[in-house]
This record gives C-alpha cells, structure tokens and sequence, in this order.
C-alpha cells in the first residue's frame, strides 16, 4: 500500500488511537487489580496481626512476652515461607514466627503508635515483603510492643498475573477486531471512489458518455464539475470541428474555381488567381483568429484595466497612420476593466481603433464608460461613415466593404466574433461628426 | 536608395528583390536574424523590410538591438504575425510600418515610399524641386512637365539627391546608398552619373561644394554649378 493512499491515512490515523485507547485501559485496568490485590493482602495481615495481639501475654515482673496458643498458620512455620511475624520490644526482637528462622525483620519506627503502618522491608535471602507494623502496649504491662506481620510481594503478583494476562489477550483481541472493523469501514467508504474511478475509465473508453448522477453527497458535486469538464471539452472539440469543416469547405471552393480554370483554358489568368487566393486567405484568416479565441472566455477571473491597453494602441496607430495627421483622442474612466484576456481586449479594440484611424480624415474619438452593466467602449471618426442598409453587411463574417482597404471587413467580423464570445455587442451607428461611431458593450468584470 | 531586406524565406525574398530592384532600389538580402542584424549595424540603408520570425535572432530581438544601438533607419516589418498584442510589440521596439502577410507587392512598395519619403521628411510622393519633379511611384522625371529619360542608376542619384536636397551629399554616401553590397563600387562612376544627369535636366541644378559633396538645387541661378 502506498504511503500516499487514502486508505492507509485513513487506517493508520484511527490505528494509533485505537492503540492509544487501548494501551491506556490496559494499564489503568492493571493498576487497579494491583491495588485490590494489596488490599486483600493488607486485610489478611491484619487478621493474623490481630490474632498475635490477642494470644499476646505477659508475665508479671519478667521481662518476658509468651504467646498463649501459637498461631497456627503452617505458612509462618516453614523456614523462609515468606509468611513472617515479629514481635519486638522497641526496637529489639523478642518473639518471631519460626519462618524467620535465626534471621530478623529490620523494621523503621511506623509513623504514628497506635496506628498500623503498611512498610515495605527486605526480609530474609533479600526476599522483598510488604509488612503490617503496629506499636502498642498490652494491658498491664507499660511497655511499647511492636508487632510486624509481614508477606512477600509475590503474593499479589502471583494473584493478578493470570487475570492480567487474560486481560491482555482481551485486548489485543479486541484492537485486531477494531482494526478490522476499520479497514472493512475505510474500503466500504471509498467504495464510491472507486466506482467514480472505473465510470472515468468507461468514460475515456468511449463506452459511456458521462458519470451518473447518483454518487453520494461529498462526491455529487465532483461528479457534476467532471461531467462539466467533460461538456466543455465535447464542446470545444465540436466547434473545432465544426471550424475545420468550415475551412475545408470555403477553401474548396476557389480551390476548384481554379482547377476548372486551368484545365479549360490551360492557363490561369492572373487576376482570377489573385482573387481566389484572396478569398482563401480571408478564410484562413478568419478561422485562425476564431480558433485563437475559442474558450477564451472561460478563463474566470481574468481582469484587463482597459485604460493601458487603448494608450498602448493609441501610441501604436498614430505610427501606422503616420501620413496623417490625425487628432485621435481618448477619455477613460479610470476604474473601466474589461472582464477577460487582455489579448482579446486589444484585438478587438485595437481592429475598432485601427478601422476608425484608417477612414477617418482627421479625427477620431474613443470613449470608455464603465457602469454597472457593463462596459461601453464608443469610437467616432470623421470618415465617409457607412449608409444603414449596408451596416448589417459590414458586421457580417468576413465581408469586405472595401477592396482597397485590406482587412476591414475581417477585423470587424473578429470583434464581432470575440464579443460574441464574451456575451457582448457590437453595434454601427452616426457620430456626431458626420463619420461612423461604432459602440461596443460588454458585461460587467 | 538602398534596401535591405531580411527575409528567411528565399522564394519570397527573391520575389522582393526583383520587384526592388525593377523600381530601381539597391538591395542586399539577409536570410537569418544574425546576418541581418550585422548587415544593419554595419552599412548604411535608407529602409528595412524586416520578418520578424527569423532563425538564429528574432525580429524584434534584432530591432530592439538596432534601435539600442542608434541605427535609424526606417523599418519595416513584414510578418505573419496578426494580432494586435505582437504589431504592438513591434512597435514599441522601433518599427515604423507593419505589413501582415500575405500582402500585395505593390502595397509594400507603396509603404516603403511612404516610409523614406517620411523618414526624410517629404509628405507627398512627388518630389518637386522648381521646374524639376519626381515622381516616386512610377519612377518618373520630369522638366518643366516634359518627361526627362533616365537609366537605371541616374535616376537612382537624382532620387536620392532629391531625397536630401536640403544639404551636400558626400560621394560615399552615394555609394552606400546607389549600390548594393556585392556591387563592385568605383566612385569615380559617380562622376560619371552625375555629368550625365546634369546634361539631361541642366547642369545648374546639381551644385558641387568642395569637400562635401554634391547638392541638388531648386532655384539654380542660371549657367551656375
């Protein structure tokens, strides 16, 4: 499995919580068992303590300490049993189990007499007890006894050992099941994903046109923004091929205009051939500039101020038409953005600009308004300007209004196009100056 | 008037040159950004029609360098390159005129009047000089409205007199600007033209001044030289 894969994320960051989780109860349960295990050693020391304190007695005027019946536990008569009593006078031993043998418990003063104290003391052969230390005096008698029963450690560990092994196979049995449970959960979330995945594949296959819609609620979203991309590209690849045909089919016809020519007459003239290749030429043209901006305007977001691009324009096309003199003035608000590429910007303004300067006699005007709608980019010259029944022809693709001015039909057939493409207008009207104002709108950035 | 041309297709670059030359320009031809960029820095012309996708170096590369360097020479760009975004480029680094291919023969010959009548300040594309007129498109002179017969390289010396009437123009110069590179140049062939052209429209109108050159001259005072 991958280090990057979904599943092992998924696995691995439950995993070290379900380990966590279940470390943690281990010890916690473990610790507790422990201490009820000392406890019930604690209550059983206590018993037998009391049992010394009661067949305790002594004799009048001796110094002695006589046990009436001895206690009868068989584990505190087997040398080093581990089973030990003590009875000491202060500090001194006097009494002790026969466990003890010749040895005896060193035994620290407990904290408070009259209390029992629970010690820990080093017995006999470093044996390591857990020992009930008690101070008291016995009636008739002033003197300070201190009695010691005491048990080895293993006596709790040997008690809990077996219930702490049971609990540890518990639960590592219950983490593997977890773990389980949890990949058997992770592959049947993803489970979508995967499906997602082969409807992809069925897709680029060709065996199936787009995902279904019944994916679950995280995933709906991605499948409708797949089936989007899909949409747009089955688009794109039927404009493009509908442009291809389109081509092939305008330059056919030329094409056979001047094999009939040739094959009639021999040769060609050479006006019929200018004209043809001419006509090729525009559509090529024409083609190659639509192909160019095709989605374009898909691109989100994209934001051109409008006030360079027509500077930079202004500046280009006084240099072409430097034969001119031409009073070519511009007003922009200065906030005015064109809400798309500034390519396409600059060639339909800069196409507009140029059509204007070029039939103009002296002057030409541009003015770009931005408002809530959207923007307005007019522009004015003092040409000819163009009668109305032939303002539908001009916006037309790819006519030519004038044979002597290359390219004006094609520009504005461009503009039309690329407007188009960004939900915009173009329109043919009367400037004020006698000449042809045409305006252009498009939507709002 | 000499042209260079910097055109990495030769069918096309062959095709200009002939037009050139059949309207009487000296022209040099360049097949790549590198020799096209040596050739502007080093001689001397009175316009350029420069591709702009070049090998070696890129049109714009090679005018941006050229115009860094101080060569003025007007420029003309002739490419396939159409938008708006790419002619703008080319000009901001110095072109002067912007001819989209395909185009007309006889459009780029019009602009490339236009640009050296421009770039040496004239605005109509007639050159009148008192009884004298030169016609720029057609190549024609004329004297007091009678058509004056001129070869090849005279009229080539008078054009480009004319062109510069406004001061001396030193015989090197008009070497430079009559012949083109591979010519095998003697400039005691300028002598030559000269005495000829002064016999066709009267020696009066073209003034030797010692040292600098040769001047035409509008308003010649009679049996002057």
């Amino acid at each position: 499995m991958r280090s990057s894969s979904l599943t092992t994320r998924l696995i691995a960051g439950a995993g070290v919580w379900i380990a966590a989780a279940l470390l943690a109860a281990g010890v916690v349960v473990s610790a507790f068992l422990e201490r009820h295990a000392e406890q019930g050693l604690q209550q059983r020391l206590a018993i037998h303590l009391d049992a010394l304190v009661a067949a305790s007695e002594t004799e009048d005027g001796t110094t002695g300490l006589t046990l009436a019946p001895e206690l009868t536990d068989p584990r505190f008569e087997r040398p080093f049993s581990g089973w030990y009593w003590q009875v000491g006078d202060g500090g001194d031993p006097v009494l002790r189990s026969r466990s003890l043998w010749d040895q005896a418990l060193a035994i620290d003063p407990p904290a408070a007499a009259g209390h029992a104290a629970w010690l820990r003391l080093e017995g006999p052969e470093g044996q390591r007890l857990r020992a009930l230390v008690r101070d008291l005096t016995l009636p008739d008698d002033d003197r300070l006894f201190r009695y010691a029963v005491a048990a080895e450690e293993g006596v709790i560990t040997a008690e809990i050992r077996p219930v702490q092994r049971t609990l540890t196979w518990m639960l590592a049995g219950l983490g593997g099941g977890l773990l389980i449970a949890l990949f058997i959960q992770v592959r049947f979330g993803l489970r979508p994903l995967w499906r997602m995945r082969r409807a992809l594949g069925e897709v680029r296959a060709g065996r199936a046109e787009r995902l279904d819609a019944d994916y679950v609620k995280e995933l709906a979203p991605i499948a409708a923004e797949l089936n989007a991309l899909i949409d747009h590209n089955a688009a794109i690849l039927e404009r493009a091929r509908r442009h291809l045909g389109d081509l092939a089919h305008g330059l056919k016809t030329p094409l056979s205009v001047l094999r009939n020519e040739a094959s009639l007459h021999g040769e060609v003239a050479a006006g019929l051939v200018a004209q043809q290749v001419g006509l090729m030429t525009r559509m090529v043209d024409r083609h190659l500039a639509r192909a160019r901006s095709a989605g374009a305007g898909r691109i989100l977001g994209a934001r051109t101020p409008v006030a360079p691009v027509v500077d930079t324009l202004r500046r280009t096309l006084l240099r072409i038409h430097a034969d001119k003199p031409l009073d070519f003035q511009c007003s922009i608000t200065a906030d005015a953005v064109f809400a798309g590429e500034r390519e396409d910007l600059e060639e339909m303004l800069g196409n507009l600009m140029d059509n204007a300067a070029k039939w103009a006699r002296a002057r030409v005007r541009v003015a770009v308004a931005q408002s809530d709608r959207g923007l307005a980019v007019t522009i004015d010259d003092d040409g000819p300007g163009l009668p109305a029944d032939r303002r539908r022809d001009a916006l037309a693709r790819g006519t030519r209004l004038d044979e002597s001015a290359p390219g004006s039909g094609l520009g504005l057939a461009i503009v039309v196009d690329l407007a188009k493409l960004y939900g915009g207008r173009l329109t043919l009207g009367d400037a004020p100056e006698g000449g042809l104002r045409v305006a252009l709108t498009l939507p709002a950035a | 008037m000499r042209i260079l041309v910097v055109e990495d297709d030769r069918n096309l670059a062959r095709q200009m040159a002939e037009a050139l030359t059949a309207h009487h320009y000296a022209v040099d031809l360049a097949h790549d950004g590198e020799e096209g960029q040596f050739l502007g820095d080093t001689e001397s012309y009175d316009a350029v029609i420069l591709d702009l996708g070049l090998p070696v170096i890129d049109g714009v590369a090679v005018l941006t360098d050229w115009r860094r360097n101080d060569r003025r020479m007007p420029v003309l760009v002739l490419t396939v390159r159409d938008r708006w975004h790419e002619k703008v480029a080319a000009f901001d680094a110095g072109a002067d005129d912007y001819v989209v291919k395909p185009f007309h023969l006889e459009e780029l010959l019009a602009r490339l009047r236009a640009l050296i009548r421009r770039a040496s300040g004239h605005t109509s594309s007639t050159l009148v000089c008192g009884p004298l007129s030169i016609d720029l498109g057609n190549s024609k002179v004329s004297l007091d409205g009678a058509p004056v017969v001129l070869t090849a390289h005279e009229y080539k010396l008078l054009a480009y007199l004319a062109h510069h009437r406004g001061r001396p123009v030193s015989r090197s110069e008009l070497i430079e600007h009559i012949y083109s590179q591979d010519f095998d140049r003697d400039s005691n062939t300028i002598e030559v033209f000269v005495r000829r052209v002064r016999k066709k429209i009267g020696a009066e109108f073209i003034r030797t001044t010692r040292g600098l050159g040769y001047q035409l001259v509008c308003e010649p005072e009679p049996g002057a030289e």
